[in-house]
């Protein structure tokens, strides 16, 4: 079920209804959303139902058992107890998502060392979500045994913290230790709460249907089509694809968090932030503190500060930067383009950690045009990543790169078309042309993320102070605008193929 | 804020406005607006679009009513096609069965559905049967979808028609049929789309905002190869080149330029023949009548192909030109026409015709005082009235008899 259908709609405000009812009944309460959670997982694949089931129990006892391991100062027992989840988990994760990957890298070694080999292959659809309910159990037995938090003896509260159906198949990667304190205490219906999530959920539907669905029908993935179409495209027409691949890929996710997060809130529950406008970013550091933050913030913590972070030294902080980032990119997806975009991602890091070094007091001077370049030079790092990210393969994305260094064909012109003026690219590539309405769009996109957030903040404050009826005629109006303006199909979020 | 104590409170005044709101438009531009009740379409990578089925429609000015059948056409409910005991399809002896391909011109747009040449046709064949006192019943199945191409209606035979092994396969052939099939933008499912589609809202909104002021979605680029039709290797055509081929085929489909496309549908025609024939069958192909023809003698038909294409291939094929009935029919109107004074040689298939008398009034087409005889619709040219169905139909008879397809 995807959060930009009638279904879930329909779906969550049953959930709402059913969840108010019941609030004063905690077991009922929890038991209800506990198996909304699962018929929500089990739209996508009922089998995998299990998955989850297993990884729910196999966490919840091992939290216990590193519990009461620490509690009877029995070190080792708790490290027992917690390598047993982190090989449940990741091996589960290993299976289901990097088994035919590293066979097929084998099958390829072979080849080249003339060997004719055929591996066995797993050959199953990636279960939807399992990066990140894996990474949220794994989060829940590694606190406990740091200590951060006493392991739950409610099973129903701790298969409810793994199974959430807001987050459950794309994040935000929920701590137990934000989430689970939430069950415990009793629910209070305020209608500003309501009013807020409502607002996230029309936030996350503009960004998504708007915005992300209308830039990749019209412009991305006619671009990246195939290997074929990308190679037709000089830079002009590559760079305004990346420009709106970025905001694309932005738009998409935080669309879904911001979604996820409003489904959250009406329910009384409260998830992090999980997008905090990341193109506004002047650094590197400053983007990954802002995009996908709960993921960015569980490799910081859990690899990075793991792996000893900064406190053996500048080397070592760069290695470290550079290993953890490297797992962010395999933790996207079995593909080496993902690995090959999170090494860019830690060498960057890595490298502005070196320059950090050799600056006056750690930092560039807090001028307004250092900040503007800052600014430029990091969101055009970030947005060439993200053609990488795109790419199918690695050849596709030496294609595009090829390209980027062909400005034979002319620069764009303004040209009148069947429907309004249209942004005309020279050459017979696929992408021949961009409507007014979708650079409009892209142009609003790009306008209202770099917009100061008190806009926001205030426009969130009015709607709120907004009596509901007049919401209500909101509400309708967008379902109708949505209806409207949004491509055919229902095209589903990006993030759930990781 | 304070909490609220009952859940009634919060849900009752926003859900009720959102769903006042939405029911409240959906009958406003039902009832008030007239929209929501034109046939409604559904996109299909298949076919391009096909009829939702199941579906009381209107025709366009909201009086003919165009009930669609389960199957997804504008016909009563038939019965299912039966497998022998080899699993093939059987064909009903009890029956003499036409099936009818075809586009907006053999659906019948604005034509009550008695008055659709393919009722015609059953009817006049029932009489010939019983004439003959043959025992079989007539039954002619009408597989015209609006705005369909050749390619699109073959697809329908391939697919739908033949199972039931027609005795008779009729093709009307218009010369923009010719014209490739469009791509599909979309032929996603997603929930509740026949709902959607269904709705007057929606209608609003694809008429006055989806159509109007959206850009059409560019199909990716190995479907637009893929949705051109018979043969896409020698296709190397782009979304943006349709209109362009459009315009190109409507003005003049026998220039050069297109030759190649009334080369690619003989070819489809010759594969359709086969298969026809192998189900049991007899082709006819019928060269629908051009309301240009009638004032500028040049002006060709898709008999100006069919013909010779028909002649290399007889007796197999039956030839049906029903041009002379619709000269005939239509020459009372055409002298009423003459008297208004207005330039009839630049007027267009798909124009409305209209003029101005001496007083500085506007008059149309259908006020003409012969209009009622009119074999093409006054107000929309490029479609016929019931008599020019029936004169369709007879030409349809004429043939079946020529050919002796019911027998000596």
């Amino acid at each position: 079920m995807l959060f930009n259908s009638f279904s879930y709609l329909l779906f969550l405000w049953t959930v709402y209804v059913l969840f108010w009812t019941w609030r004063d009944r905690r077991s009922w309460r929890h038991s209800m959303v506990l198996v909304a959670s699962y018929w929500f997982y089990g739209q996508a694949h009922w089998g995998y139902t299990s998955l989850l089931a297993i990884s729910t129990v196999v966490d919840y006892f091992a939290g216990l058992g590193i519990d009461r391991a620490r509690e009877r100062g029995d070190k080792r027992g708790a490290r027992r107890w917690l390598a047993m989840s982190l090989t449940s988990n990741l091996g589960m994760l290993g299976v289901f998502k990097y088994f035919d990957f590293f066979v097929d890298g084998f099958e390829a070694l072979f080849t080249r060392m003339g060997m004719d080999a055929e591996l066995w292959h797993l050959d199953v659809a990636l279960p939807v979500g399992i990066s990140f309910y894996t990474f949220q159990t794994l989060s829940y037995t590694i606190d406990i045994y740091k200590g951060r938090m006493r392991a739950s003896n409610r099973f129903l509260d701790f298969a409810l913290f793994v199974s959430f159906f807001p987050q459950l198949v794309a994040g935000p990667i929920v701590r137990a230790v934000d989430f689970m304190p939430q069950l415990e205490n009793p629910p209070k219906l305020e209608p500003s709460r309501v009013s807020s999530g409502l607002f996230q959920i029309l936030r996350g539907m503009v960004k998504k249907l708007l915005m992300a669905d209308v830039l990749g029908a019209h412009v991305v993935d006619v671009a990246f089509a195939d290997g074929q179409s990308l190679g037709q495209l000089g830079a002009p027409a590559l760079i305004l694809v990346t420009y709106a691949y970025a905001l694309q890929l932005y738009g998409d996710f935080a669309g879904y968090s911001d979604i996820a997060i409003g489904s959250a809130r009406v329910l009384g529950f409260e998830l992090k932030k999980n997008f905090d406008a990341p193109f506004k970013a002047i650094n590197l550091e400053g983007f990954w503190a802002r995009w996908h933050i709960s993921m960015s913030s569980w490799f910081g913590d859990y690899v990075y500060i793991g792996m000893g972070g900064s406190r053996a030294g500048l080397l070592k902080a760069c290695r470290n930067a550079f290993v953890a980032w490297t797992l962010v990119g395999l933790w996207h997806g079995a593909a080496w383009t993902y690995v090959l975009w999170g090494m860019y991602h830690g060498a960057w890091l890595a490298l502005v950690r070196l320059i950090r070094q050799v600056l006056p007091g750690g930092k560039l001077p807090d001028r307004w045009f250092v900040r503007l370049l800052g600014w430029a030079f990091t969101f055009h790092v970030v947005a060439f990543s993200m053609v990488l990210f795109r790419c199918q393969d690695l050849s596709q994305f030496g294609v595009a790169v090829s390209r980027l260094g062909d400005w034979s064909a002319g620069l764009p012109s303004l040209e009148s078309g069947p429907r309004g003026l249209a942004l005309m690219f020279p050459g017979a590539g696929a992408l021949r042309s961009i409507p007014w309405q979708v650079l409009l769009v892209m142009l609003l996109g790009y306008a209202t993320h770099l917009m100061p957030e008190r806009w926001l903040t205030r426009t969130e404050a009015r709607w709120v102070a907004t009596p509901a009826a007049l919401q209500g005629l909101v509400l309708a109006a967008a379902i109708l605008l949505f209806f409207a303006l949004r491509p055919p199909g229902l095209s589903p979020f990006v993030y759930f193929q990781f | 804020m304070k909490p609220v104590n009952s859940p009634q409170q919060l849900i009752g005044a926003r859900t009720l406005v959102v769903l006042l709101c939405l029911v409240g438009t959906e009958l406003t531009l039902k009832h008030v607006g007239g929209f929501g009740w034109w046939t409604v379409n559904e996109q299909s990578e298949r076919y391009g679009w096909r009829m939702l089925p199941s579906q009381d429609a209107r025709g366009r000015d909201l009086t003919v009513v165009e009930s669609i059948n389960s199957e997804g056409f504008r016909d009563r409910e038939w019965e299912a096609p039966q497998r022998g005991p080899d699993g093939a399809w059987q064909k009903d002896e009890t029956l003499f069965r036409v099936a009818v391909l075809g586009n907006s011109m053999s659906f019948g747009t604005s034509v009550p559905i008695e008055g659709v040449y393919s009722r015609q046709l059953e009817r006049l064949l029932q009489v010939e049967l019983d004439s003959r006192g043959d025992d079989r019943r007539a039954l002619v199945m009408n597989f015209a979808v609006q705005g369909y191409v050749f390619e699109q209606m073959a697809r329908v035979y391939d697919d739908i028609a033949a199972r039931w092994r027609p005795d008779l396969l009729v093709v009307p052939f218009h010369p923009h049929d010719i014209m490739p099939m469009r791509p599909s933008a979309d032929d996603a499912d997603y929930d509740f789309r026949t709902w959607v589609l269904r709705s007057a809202t929606y209608d609003m909104l694809e008429r006055h905002v989806i159509d109007r002021w959206l850009p059409p979605v560019p199909p990716k680029a190995a479907e637009s190869v893929r949705s051109l039709g018979p043969t896409p290797d020698e296709l190397p055509l782009r979304f943006r080149d349709w209109a362009a081929l459009d315009l190109s085929i409507t003005e003049q489909p026998f220039k050069r330029d297109n030759r190649r496309w009334w080369r690619l549908a003989g070819e489809r025609m010759q594969g359709l023949l086969e298969q026809v024939e192998q189900d049991g069958g007899r082709l006819a192909i019928m060269a629908l009548p051009r309301w240009r023809r009638h004032f500028r003698p040049k002006v060709m038909d898709a008999d100006s192909f069919w013909a010779g294409w028909a002649w290399e291939r007889r007796p197999r094929v039956l030839r049906v030109s029903p041009w002379p009935l619709f000269e005939q029919g239509m020459a009372p109107v055409l002298a009423d026409l003459r008297a208004t004074g207005m330039e009839l040689g630049t007027t267009h298939d798909l124009t409305t015709l209209t003029w101005t008398d001496s007083a500085g009034r506007t008059h149309r087409g259908d006020e003409l005082a012969s209009a009622e005889q009119s074999l093409h619709l006054l107000g929309d040219m490029g479609h016929f009235t019931a008599h020019g169905h029936s004169a369709l139909a007879r030409a349809l008879m004429d043939a079946v008899t020529d050919a002796e397809l019911l027998g000596p």
